[in-house]
Parts: C-alpha cells; sequence; structure tokens
C-alpha cells in the first residue's frame, strides 16, 4: 500500500488502570487521575520511571470547568520530571482514541519509550450544587444562544439526530430499545459495570422520556473515576506482564459543524482509515467497541463503519445481533450505557480486556481483532483505532 | 432542589455585540460576506468561507424545521416552567442552521414545516432568539 502508514509491528498497549467507577465519592478528577496511574504500572509491571511521556483528558469537569478537574497539573501530581512528552489533549470523547494513536506515533518515532494516556473525571457530587444540565451556559457569543434556548445536555442534541433518522429511514424507538436491551445483557456479566439488571424492549418504553425521542433507557450514565492506558513499542510489550494490544491501525474524521454530520458521522471517514491501515476488512474484525453515549450513536457508528446499508441500522442491529451470542458482539462491557461513562476510555478499555482475554463470564470467544470508536461533541469530533491480539 | 431558577442569558463577545444589540431591537441578523456573498452565523468576526471580514445584515429569520426534540425533564428551575418544549433545528433561507426553542405548543411542530425568528425578552440584559410558527 503506498502512501498509508503500515504500523502493524510498532506499537502496542502494555498497561491498563481502571480506578473504582460510578457513585464514587470524595475524590477529585485528580484523585482519580493518580490512582489510574498507579494500577496501569502495576498492571504493566513497570515503573513510574520507564514512563516518558504523559497525554491528558479531562472529561465533564474540564469541560465544566470545575475546580480539581484533571489539568497540566498532574504531571506535578504523579511526580514526573523531564518527560518527553506532554500534552493536554481535547476533542471531547474521540480524546482518548486520538490519545492513543499520538502515543504510538511517538513511541514508533523513537521520540518516547513508554507513554501514559489519562481520562479522569468527577462530575458526579454527593450533593450537587451545579452540573451538567443544570444551569451553566458553556461559551460565550453565538455558543451562548444554547443556554438560554434550553440546550442543557447532549441528549437534546442526539434526540434531534434519533428524529431526523427516524424520519429519514424509518428508525424506530424500539429499534433503538433492542440496542439498550443488547448493551445492558452483556453489562449483567461485567462487575465494573454500574447497571447490571437485565432489561427488556418494554423496559426501555416504559422509561421515562428525557427529550423525546429518546427515553432514559437510551441516554449512558455519568461516573465518577479514572482509567490510564501505557503505550509502549510492540517488542517492549512483549517483555511485559500483559500480554500486548496491539495498536494496528488508527484514524480520525471530523465533521466540524458540517450540517448533516449527526446522520453521516466522522465514523466512515475515520474507521475506513483504520481498517486500511491495520491491511484488515470489516469483516476480519471479531468484536465492536463502540462510543454509546445514547442507544443512537451505536446505530449510526456502526451503519457509518459500514455494518449495513446507510439508514438500515434499526433492523440491522434488532434480534440480539449487537448482544452476547449474537454475530456482532458489540459493547461487550455494558458501554457507556449501561457500563460506565469514561469518555474515550470506555470502549478502548473493554477492548483491551477482551483482546488480552480477561472478560472471564463476557468474554468474547474470537478476539483477535477490535474496532473502537471514539465520538466527540455533538459528533463533531471521531477517532478509531484497530486493536489486535499479538498472534 | 432548586437551582438557578433565572435562566441564562447570552454572553455578548466583540463579534456579536451588533447581533445582540439588534435582538433587543426585536431584529434578527445574520453575518453578510461581501467577498463571497455567503451568509454565516458563526459570530467570529471573518467569513467561515473565504476569511473575509463579515458584516450583520438583517434577515427575515424564516427557515425550514429539520429536526426537533421535545424536553420533557428539567433539573434547572427556569425550564422547570416551560416543559415541555421543543428544542428545534431549522434551516435559514440564507444557509445557515440554528437549534433554539420553539416557542409554541410542541405538538404543532413537525419536520419540513417553515418558522420563523421571534425574540424572547431575557429580563435586563438581553433578547433571546426563539422560533414560532410562521
Amino acid at each position: 500500500m503506498t502512501g498509508a502508514l503500515q504500523n502493524q509491528n510498532i506499537a502496542a498497549v502494555a498497561g491498563l488502570g481502571m480506578t473504582d467507577m460510578g457513585r464514587v465519592y470524595g475524590q477529585s478528577a485528580m484523585d482519580f487521575a493518580v490512582q489510574a496511574v498507579a494500577l496501569a504500572l502495576d498492571d504493566a509491571g513497570l515503573d513510574k520511571n520507564d514512563i516518558d511521556g504523559l497525554l491528558i483528558s479531562g472529561g465533564l469537569c474540564s469541560y465544566l470547568n470545575m475546580s480539581d478537574a484533571v489539568s497540566m497539573h498532574l504531571q506535578k501530581a504523579l511526580g514526573m520530571q523531564d518527560l518527553k512528552l506532554v500534552n493536554e489533549m481535547n476533542a471531547y470523547g474521540a480524546t482518548a482514541a486520538s490519545m492513543l494513536q499520538y502515543a504510538a506515533l511517538s513511541c514508533a518515532s523513537g521520540q518516547t519509550d513508554a507513554v501514559v494516556c489519562v481520562f479522569a473525571d468527577a462530575p458526579l457530587q454527593e450533593k450537587p450544587t451545579a452540573g451538567y444540565g443544570t444551569a451553566i451556559n458553556v461559551g460565550t457569543g453565538i455558543e451562548s444562544l444554547n443556554g438560554p434556548s434550553g440546550i442543557l445536555n447532549a441528549a437534546t442534541q442526539f434526540a434531534m439526530a434519533a428524529r431526523q433518522h427516524m424520519e429519514q429511514y424509518g428508525t424506530t424507538s424500539e429499534h433503538l430499545a433492542e440496542i439498550a436491551v443488547s448493551t445492558r445483557a452483556w453489562a449483567s456479566m461485567n462487575p465494573l459495570a454500574q447497571k447490571r439488571d437485565p432489561i427488556t424492549i418494554a423496559d426501555h418504553q416504559s422509561s421515562r422520556m428525557i427529550a423525546d425521542p429518546l427515553h432514559l433507557l437510551d441516554c449512558c450514565v455519568v461516573s465518577n473515576g479514572g482509567v490510564a492506558v501505557i503505550v509502549t513499542s510492540l517488542e517492549r510489550a512483549r517483555d511485559l506482564k500483559q500480554p500486548p494490544v496491539r495498536i494496528l491501525g488508527w484514524g480520525q474524521g471530523h465533521p466540524g459543524d458540517r450540517d448533516d454530520r449527526m446522520i453521516h458521522t466522522g465514523a466512515r471517514m475515520s474507521g475506513l482509515q483504520a481498517l486500511q491501515m491495520a491491511d484488515v476488512e470489516l469483516g476480519d474484525i471479531d468484536i465492536r467497541q463502540i462510543y454509546d453515549c445514547f442507544t443512537y450513536t451505536t446505530l449510526v457508528t456502526l451503519e457509518d463503519y459500514g455494518y449495513c446499508a446507510k439508514g438500515e441500522g434499526g433492523e440491522a442491529f434488532s434480534n440480539g445481533r449487537l448482544g452476547p451470542g449474537g454475530d456482532l458482539p458489540t459493547n461487550t462491557g455494558g458501554g457507556q450505557l449501561s457500563g460506565y461513562y469514561m469518555w474515550g476510555m470506555t470502549p478502548i478499555s473493554e477492548a483491551i480486556i477482551q483482546t488480552r482475554g480477561q472478560a472471564r463470564e463476557r468474554q468474547v470467544p474470537k478476539h483477535d481483532l477490535t474496532l473502537v470508536s471514539g465520538n466527540g461533541g455533538a459528533l463533531q469530533y471521531h477517532a478509531s483505532l484497530v486493536l489486535g491480539a499479538d498472534v | 432542589m432548586a437551582i438557578d431558577e433565572k435562566r441564562p442569558t447570552p454572553i455578548r463577545t466583540d463579534g456579536t455585540a451588533d447581533f445582540f444589540e439588534a435582538a433587543k431591537r426585536g431584529e434578527f441578523m445574520l453575518q453578510h460576506c461581501r467577498n463571497c456573498d455567503q451568509c454565516s452565523f458563526t459570530g467570529y468576526k471573518y467569513c467561515p468561507n473565504c476569511y473575509a471580514k463579515t458584516e450583520w445584515r438583517h434577515s427575515d429569520g424564516i427557515a425550514t424545521v429539520k429536526s426537533f426534540a421535545i424536553v420533557t425533564e428539567s433539573s434547572h428551575g427556569g425550564f422547570k416552567k416551560l416543559l415541555p418544549y421543543a428544542v428545534t433545528t431549522a434551516v435559514l433561507g440564507e444557509g445557515p442552521t440554528l437549534s433554539l426553542r420553539y416557542d409554541g405548543e410542541v405538538g404543532n411542530i413537525a419536520i419540513g414545516q417553515n418558522v420563523k425568528i421571534a425574540f424572547e425578552d431575557n429580563g435586563p440584559d438581553e433578547a433571546t432568539p426563539v422560533w414560532v410558527a410562521l
């Protein structure tokens, strides 16, 4: 292949650290970040002095400018000096997958030996005083029309996207329910998941409306917690504690404010690039880990990756096809809908667990290749990864 | 628990001062670029198409509904009073797309219908554009 990077032998994930997640109080995002890094080092069998790169991503706390959001101060909190790479990055939910890409490039170029990518957030408070969807008007100028207009959370924007998809293609709320149900079925086998009780289509339909046409069970959970991922060269990863998870391909596709971006998303562009770089076909992919802030996001992302013709996702992903025992296992840890909301680290962390073969009860038998998506904003940003076992 | 009963008001910037001044008079304006004749609504001073400086120009505010969401719950005291309300994305005749609250019966709104801009008084500071039935 000319003109395309061939990265099969370049970089791998060597460590994964996940703190307690969910309604965990008494810790700031910075506290979670430090714990996540400690857990990732232990997981990889590395010492903090082995790390020479740090990429940082904040979540809702950063978005809302809350105090103690994870920030560039993390380097100080981690006691890391003389690093060869540090950056705070932001493409919202697409940040995590982007961080792994830059970490892989940095290790591939020889700039760094081992980069830790960190996400941490603590938007849930025991006694809320403010937060996402309550009162804060984010942005200035034209952006600041959102607050007075009552556009106070992402659900409003994704509800408009879902309605448009319904109008254009005949997608129904029951189709979205199918995704909620199959995702919850996976979550029921994941001890880390926040929602583990199985649900039915009827449960989804009777759950309260948040922003019509989206019901409560179309929406993700919100979580406090942190996740850290250590990227190093494949060669080095092979000498460490865990089975390497190879970073085989990646891509980004950022529609920006393109008017039809919520129906024709950046998944198409970024997915094609990632598959091409990994030199695999969509049909070779064993598992999908999709950024699922809402059920609709799973549907539209899989459509744009090419799992069905545009607009046919409602039918195509019904009848348990995405769930345990289905032919397209997707969001095998319960995703963000039922698992935990660590932005783009949710799909990445489950991809690592599955690729290593450490998912226990929910382990997908064939787990050589996983396609991972990260969606940012109201679908302005998208990053994809192809991760693979070292076979 | 009552949090912030007062709805948020827009925050003016240097580039949007003319827009919000016109809004207070009940006039809707869009950015227009004399260089490439395109309309935009970014609030930044330069045309996103050709990067020439834009100027604010009167618009009739007539648009076609692309989609809408009916917000049925809110933890914000100021919006609770309005429930259920429809957030509506509509495409203006001049091209730009805007998402604003629809001020009217939520049952009356449909994709493809025409709406137009009106302004609601947002207290002493600013006026906020909303969609109303045409």
